[in-house]
């Protein structure tokens, strides 16, 4: 069966967001996977790309950061890759989960949210690029992996 | 996204369509802190129609919790979807945030 491969162009800002919720739209019209795993999809490349516009650049300048999506029968292989500084956004530090409200905090949520619904995530610095890769897993509405692989690749 | 603003009686009800993320959160944070300005002290943050959420928006309902505490105020978050719903517990914020199934539930315990 042939792979369906996607490249995305997008610049270090958030306005470009919107590219990304649209490609997942379009993939999740397309292909059939749930809602839900469009949404968890969506929140960790949200997560992801807030962090390098936050921290992989220095110069305050526009730069590309490239979106690469891989569609396999049960899963998605996602690359997010930047030219910025050295930066590993699984790094950061697990939020305080038990902290009362006072004390709660935002920081580290991110990272924490792209870990939990990724079902695997890695970070390299290969010849000067930040990459962070991401496999998300098709299932069903209900959570479970018992679904159907998505249809027609071809 | 868009923002309903709904003040009844002696509460504020946000109803929520679309999607609360990095980009859509300041907007949301401006309209919570200008209706406490103007006196509002019970919040209601209606999600029904709310398909999408992002730690951004954690970090927008965080906030006026704790804005809202100091005045003494209450917020309620009600009608969350499933993978909204799921947001929250998982970063743990169903522990310290009054959430509930529906509107009327919200109305009632304020």
């Amino acid at each position: 069966m042939p792979e369906k491969k996607l490249t995305f162009k997008l610049k270090n800002r958030l306005a470009d967001l919107e590219k990304i919720s649209g490609a997942l739209e379009s993939l999740h019209q397309e292909l059939g996977f749930s809602n839900r795993c469009k949404c968890e999809t969506n929140l960790v490349l949200e997560e992801l790309f807030t962090n390098i516009i936050s921290y992989a650049y220095r110069d305050g300048g526009d730069h590309e950061v490239l979106l690469r999506i891989r569609i396999e029968p049960n899963e998605m292989y996602i690359e997010i890759e930047d030219d910025g500084v050295p930066f590993d956004p699984l790094s950061a530090n697990p939020p305080c989960l038990e902290a009362d409200i006072e004390k709660r905090d935002v920081g580290g949520l991110g990272v924490f949210f792209a870990r939990k619904f990724a079902d695997q995530i890695s970070y390299e610095r290969v010849r000067e690029k930040n990459i962070v890769k991401i496999t998300k897993r098709f299932h069903n509405d209900h959570g479970s992996e018992n679904c159907p692989p998505v249809a027609n690749l071809g | 996204m868009q923002i309903d603003l709904d003040n009844r009686e002696n509460v504020s009800v946000f109803n929520l369509k679309g999607r609360l993320d990095s980009n859509t959160s300041p907007e949301l944070e401006e309209v919570i802190a200008s209706q406490i300005e103007n006196g509002s002290s019970s919040l209601i943050i209606n999600f029904e129609n709310l398909d999408y959420i992002s730690s951004a928006g954690l970090r927008v309902i965080l906030k006026t919790t704790k804005d809202l505490k100091r005045r003494e105020g209450k917020l309620m978050l009600c009608a969350m979807q499933d993978y909204v719903k799921e947001v929250f517990e998982i970063a743990g914020f169903d522990t310290f945030l009054p959430i509930v199934p529906t509107m009327d539930e919200a109305i009632s315990s304020l």
